[in-house]
């Protein structure tokens, strides 16, 4: 595992649209590891082996040293027996989502091989039954991608693969299965700021727009393979320090496209105890393709097969943007709280978010808001003092009592020409006191 | 970055945070969760002290916008060497401004980092040297302390990478290794020089300094790269971790084997060619050639001295007899054999270094229970000329303190 590098941790923020995803994906990769092991029989029980050439359509040539995947056909491996959990419920509850979804994951067996300098691979002692074959390699849109691409919207099991080729493993056979990879489509362009400074080491998504709605179906997207393949549902590149990016190996289809800004990731650490509660409030701002915050207002780019596009650039304007700002207190005796999220949701969008967390005076400031009307909410407030409970981890976070809680509230804000002050809050006291929250606890 | 690559970073935050190995062994509990979208936070307490400040492009003059900013404090312990340890960071906004609170008192380097700009203490990270031109800065509790940063444009190394039929490599890792390093080669593992352990790990700005990978076209960039020497070094994985072999029942064999081939086109690191940097220059035209064919596979098996019966798992690795720099390593598999492709001709000295686990069932992953037996290491020395070798028969011997019991080490 030396060749995991450390990761910036707002880029992982940035590029997961939610916590299941991100869930899924971590525990999807640690599964492509434990994915043979769970799909072991017993070491006497027959396996059966697939072997195969993978070439590239557009030179005729073998793909050298190119992934290959077996994963089980839907149909012909035990369904879970566990319902995926929504977006709340993961919230709620990180460690039991993880946990669910590996036992979905633990349920799709999932092979992967590489192909040699002469394209060709061979995977021996596979658990008997039907699989997906298919075949990534980076400037070439992968068969699975392009299956997935195909199925209507909403399909469930073995309607999510339309046309996807197919081996039936045998014991002690050899099931043959030779790919051809076809060239993506291939997007370049620039992120600059308004006034033309390059935005460097920025993410950029390009995503399917017909895929990108299934995207949030967690049925789906719990047991669709397509999510952790390089252009299952989109393709994602970094900026360089020119400001230049080249997403590669595109299916054809209708796409957006949106650069991410990680506006704030600060944190500290004292004494090795790590304080994460400024990164909680990391609010990355998206701006689509051409110069848009809102998703409606992104330019719809067509690809076709193997084309080239050199001029799809991004302008990043914070200038006509504002700050909204103000205090979370008791409604009580008007003491400011310690702890409180406030989020700010576009009336007019509902996906166009902005929040921040108060500091220790209940002050708060939300930056780059664009003019518009928004709804404040605050889903909460709290009196909290440090945790006096010794951490003794590895890793270990800054935890805290909460000594009283406060119930929810919400407003209306609008932002227009200039900076909005003492948007300022009075939360109720609530009944029940709320949880500690400790970050050390699984 | 790829989307194989978000998923090492997604992977590596729970990992770094659990504490490596140990997640992938136990693999039905849960590394923590991402800590990201919990629920309304609390702001701690403003104890400590607050580091405020600006960072400037030196080229353009303009404020570095979301530029990374990073506090480091030096340990107190230097009997092996400097280290360091991280004390927080924070993101400059668009003025270039930055503010870091809740950081405990005491002397702090500051360094940015920001794509295409030098960050000396990436820099310091690459060369295992200790920071250099950082000044300090001390911090009081209650108080604030300002700083304003100039980062200098790095220089620039791109080219192209090919196989000998002209074909690009794509989305291969490409690196420039300085010629001349520190004390250690291996940073926060006991050695001379340190980055503050785990978390140092997960939160090292500039980690991937003179790194980059290769696009769809073979091409790749390198910025933000100090004056210096250094050779270039494309690698190649040729097999997946977790991959199924004829010869095995798959899962994890140790690390995936990786051929390095060095600028212009050598898996000798002897005869790699020297990229030296003296400024901001820009050197458009360092391209690879990965040449494969006609390369040569090494086979071989191990077996118990005693009794002849095959050993099913352990390490080998090799190096070039006359270029102890070159070295390539793969696993044992299950049935007792190794195999190592793509050697060029040469005299090399191979390392068998065996076990006998006990038989994975599938359920005894992570720790069923067992006794693994190790052997001693044995090395041969072999001439590759102009055909595939197969070795002779390893014989290994039990080692002095051979038995282990694995109820609760990771498996490979």
């Amino acid at each position: 595992m030396r060749e995991l590098r450390a990761a910036h941790p707002d880029r992982i923020l940035a590029d997961m649209p939610s916590l299941d995803r991100r869930l899924f994906f971590a525990t999807a990769v640690l599964l492509i590891g434990t994915a043979i092991p769970h799909a072991q029989q017993p070491a006497d029980a027959p396996g059966g082996t697939v072997s195969g050439v993978v070439t590239c359509a557009d030179t005729q040539r073998p793909a050298h040293f190119a992934s290959v995947t077996l994963m089980r056909v839907p149909e012909d491996r035990p369904t879970p027996a566990v319902k995926p959990m929504t977006d709340k419920e993961t919230a709620a509850d990180p460690a039991a989502a993880m946990k669910l979804a590996s036992a979905r994951m633990g349920a799709m067996t999932m092979v992967q091989a590489r192909t040699g300098l002469d394209g060709a691979y061979s995977i021996a002692n596979i658990p008997l039954g039907d699989y997906y074959l298919s075949a990534t390699q980076p400037g070439y849109v992968s068969s699975l991608a392009v299956a997935r691409a195909a199925a209507p919207p909403g399909a469930k099991g073995k309607a999510m693969y339309p046309g996807l080729t197919v081996v039936h493993v045998q014991a002690n056979h050899t099931a043959h299965g030779d790919l051809i990879l076809g060239r993506g489509a291939a997007v370049m362009g620039t992120v600059a700021f308004d006034d033309g400074a390059p935005a460097g080491e920025v993410t950029i998504t390009i995503e399917n727009v017909d895929m990108a709605k299934t995207d949030d179906d967690p049925d789906v997207a719990g047991d669709d393979a397509a999510m952790m393949m390089p252009g299952g549902f989109s393709i994602v590149a970094v900026t360089d320090d020119r400001g230049h990016f080249r997403l590669a190996g595109i299916a054809p289809g209708d796409y957006v496209m949106h650069t991410t800004l990680q506006l704030n990731a600060n944190f500290s650490i004292r004494a090795g105890v790590m304080d994460t509660s400024t990164l909680d409030m990391a609010s990355p701002l998206e701006f689509y393709f051409p110069a848009a915050v809102h998703k409606k207002d992104a330019g719809k780019i067509t690809l076709t097969a193997a084309e080239e596009r050199g001029d799809l650039n991004i302008t990043v304007n914070l200038n006509g943007m504002h700050s909204v700002s103000g205090r979370i207190a008791s409604a009580v005796d008007h003491h400011g709280l310690n702890e409180a999220m406030v989020e700010l949701t576009d009336a007019a969008d509902k996906n166009f978010t902005r929040k921040a967390v108060v500091d220790a005076t209940g002050a708060y400031t939300i930056s780059y808001v664009p003019s518009g009307t928004y709804t404040l909410e605050v889903p909460g407030g709290a009196d909290t003092e440090p945790s006096k409970k010794k951490p003794g981890g590895l890793v270990n976070f800054a935890s805290t009592h909460t000594l009283k809680s406060y119930d929810g509230a919400s407003q209306q804000v609008i932002v227009d020409a200039t900076d909005v002050t003492g948007v300022n809050v009075e939360l109720k006291e609530s009944k029940a006191t709320t949880q500690d929250l400790d970050r050390n606890d699984e | 970055m790829k989307q194989n690559d978000i998923l090492k970073a997604v992977l590596s935050l729970p990992m770094a945070l659990a504490g490596a190995g140990a997640v992938l062994a136990q693999n039905v509990q849960p590394p923590p969760a991402p800590r990201i979208q919990a629920p309304p936070q609390p702001a701690t307490p403003q104890i400590g002290g607050t580091v405020t400040g600006h960072v400037y492009c030196g080229d353009t003059q303009r404020p570095a916008r979301f530029a990374d900013v990073e506090l480091l404090q030096q340990g107190t312990n230097t009997t092996r060497g400097p280290n360091y340890q991280n004390a927080g960071r924070g993101r400059t906004a668009l003025d270039g401004s930055f503010t870091i609170t809740g950081v405990a008192a005491g002397d702090y380097y500051v360094s940015a980092t920001m794509s295409g700009y030098i960050s000396q203490v990436a820099v310091a990270r690459m060369t295992q040297q200790p920071i250099a031109r950082v000044p300090m800065t001390h911090i009081d509790a209650g108080r604030s302390a300002d700083v304003v940063i100039t980062m200098d444009r790095g220089a620039v190394v791109s080219g192209r990478v090919t196989y000998d039929d002209g074909s690009a490599v794509p989305g291969v890792s490409v690196r420039l290794r300085p010629l001349t390093t520190g004390t250690t080669t291996s940073m926060g593992n006991g050695g001379g020089f340190q980055f503050g352990g785990i978390l140092g790990g997960l939160i090292a700005f500039g980690s991937d300094l003179g790194m980059g990978e290769t696009d769809d076209r073979g091409i790749y960039r390198l910025t933000g790269i100090a004056p210096g020497k250094y050779s270039l070094v494309v690698t190649v994985q040729t097999e997946t971790v977790g991959q199924g072999r004829a010869s095995g029942r798959g899962g994890f064999r140790g690390p995936p084997p990786l051929l390095n081939v060095y600028a212009p086109g050598t898996m000798r690191k002897a005869d790699a060619q020297i990229v030296e940097i003296r400024g901001g220059e820009t050197d458009d035209g360092v391209d690879i050639r990965v040449a494969l064919n006609g390369l040569h596979t090494v086979q071989g098996r191990v077996e118990s001295k005693a009794d002849g019966h095959m050993l099913n798992a352990g390490t080998v690795s090799l190096a070039d007899a006359t270029d102890s720099g070159t070295t390539r390593s793969t696993g044992i598999d299950p049935d007792g054999t190794f195999r190592m492709e793509y050697l060029p001709p040469g005299t090399y000295n191979v390392t068998v270094t065996g076990q006998d686990r006990p038989p994975d069932t599938g359920r005894n992953r992570g720790g069923g229970g067992g006794t693994t037996v190790r052997y001693q290491a044995v090395t041969q020395t072999i001439t590759v000329a102009d055909s595939d070798l197969t070795m002779d028969p390893v014989q290994a011997t039990v080692a002095a303190s051979a038995t282990t019991s694995t109820a609760n080490s990771p498996s490979q």
